[in-house]
């Protein structure tokens, strides 16, 4: 069942009257379980099309149909409601409130949703230990590396277990070794059922995706369904050459 | 290679050929395989050459095993190869970049698809790497951050190739 959906999306932005298309007619279903990588050059229209999943912008044209929801259909505050529920936000920028432990950052949107603190406490600490942050709890933002903020940034968007974790660029700001470890939690929480969509300009990101929809100048132009369970260490013989 | 190969391995103990190749395909996850008989020949060809010594060992109810030790000259001929810089492998796919070229001038097929199956080949390698990673053999994770690297490399070259020679499917319909 589609969780997320586009119909024949288009944006336009107007400055100083002059138009910008930024998506020109984006249809996309997004499966429930699916684990999809949006890729394409700056400027392709990406984060446009990731700000209005989420329902943060509307388009100029088509609709979007969250968990069943046409956004068009609802006012701004029906719409932040639905999103709260819905919706996991992971940025490039990991936007930690820094004056309040992890634990205190990854609950508040859990409190702000109006669940029971000790529900939200049970399921933290099960993010936490899951991203390999147990003993972290009680730190300050400052206090942890790049990779581990962004670790906490996931838990934080993962609290009200949403329908769709949509993420931009999550491993931007991440050396390679911290990224590949983000994008393989991210990974587990997909076989653990997470539906996640991503945005990126790099194909090291997208290849940890199942399915990769290529972008260019505001619409998807191609995608390819990736193959797994291939034997890894057959991937490195092929891949190495030895001279012999 | 090989012959140094074993020589490094022998550098850390004396050892016999199986533990050799044994001890130096677990040194790289078990990704680079190495034929025994080919371990065998290059011994005999190490011995030959002064560079290692092999003493056979009995065995009770087995067949003498030949341990192996490296010599002082097999040692200086280690270090004379660790210290030469390896030489720069800037795989380009030539063979792809031919086909692209081969490509442009005869108008035999389409440009775009071309280059999109190769984008898609060197995707799919990305995601196969991506298991290892996150790998706990360090050994074996480098390897597969270097290859992971390498790939980057191909595939932003694919898209220099792409800007220069063809556009993406959906423009090219529209054109």
């Amino acid at each position: 069942m589609s969780i997320l959906e586009t119909r024949n999306v288009h944006k336009v932005y107007r400055s100083d009257g002059v138009a910008v298309h930024a998506l020109r007619g984006v249809e996309l279903a997004l499966q429930s379980g699916e684990f999809v990588a949006v890729m394409g050059p700056s400027g392709c229209g990406k984060s446009t099309l990731l700000h209005l999943l989420a329902g943060l912008d509307s388009p100029t044209e088509g609709e979007v149909v969250l968990d069943g929801h046409r956004l068009n259909d609802l006012n701004e505050s029906r719409r932040a409601i639905l999103r709260r529920r819905t919706v996991g936000f992971v940025f490039q920028a990991y936007n930690l409130i820094p004056n309040l432990t992890v634990a205190d950052n990854v609950d508040l949107p859990g409190l702000l949703a109006g669940r029971p603190p000790a529900e939200v406490a049970r399921r933290r600490e099960e993010l936490l230990e899951a991203l390999g942050l147990a003993d972290k709890g009680r730190a300050f933002p400052h206090q942890l590396s790049g990779g581990q903020q962004q670790r906490v940034a996931i838990a934080r968007a993962l609290i009200n277990a949403p329908t769709v974790l949509l993420a931009d660029e999550p491993t931007g700001n991440l050396d390679s070794r911290s990224g590949n470890e983000v994008l393989a939690l991210l990974r587990r929480f997909n076989a653990d059922g997470q539906t996640i969509l991503l945005v990126t300009h790099d194909p090291k990101v997208a290849s940890f995706a199942q399915r990769i929809i290529f972008m260019r100048d505001g619409r998807f132009v191609s995608e390819m369904e990736m193959a797994g369970g291939g034997d890894p260490t057959r991937v490195i013989a092929k891949l190495v050459e030895v001279e012999q | 290679m090989l012959k140094f190969a074993i020589l490094g391995m022998l550098a850390q103990a004396p050892a016999y050929g199986y533990e050799i190749k044994r001890a130096f395909e677990a040194m790289l996850g078990h990704t680079w395989p190495v034929n025994i008989g080919q371990i065998y020949s290059t011994l005999a060809r190490l011995e030959r050459d002064g560079l290692v010594t092999c003493e056979e060992v009995s065995q009770e109810l087995l067949p003498n095993r030949k341990v192996c030790t490296i010599t002082e000259a097999g040692r200086a001929a280690l270090v004379e190869w660790l210290q030469q810089p390896a030489a720069p492998s800037a795989r380009l796919r030539v063979d792809f970049y031919l086909k692209l070229l081969l490509a442009y001038r005869s108008h035999a097929v389409d440009l775009t698809s071309l280059i999109w199956q190769q984008r898609q080949t060197l995707l799919q390698a990305l995601a196969d790497l991506t298991p290892l990673l996150t790998a706990q053999d360090e050994s074996l994770r480098l390897l597969a951050e270097g290859l992971q690297l390498h790939l980057e490399a191909d595939l932003r070259w694919l898209d220099r190739c792409e800007e220069v020679f063809g556009a993406s499917p959906e423009s090219d319909a529209e054109a």
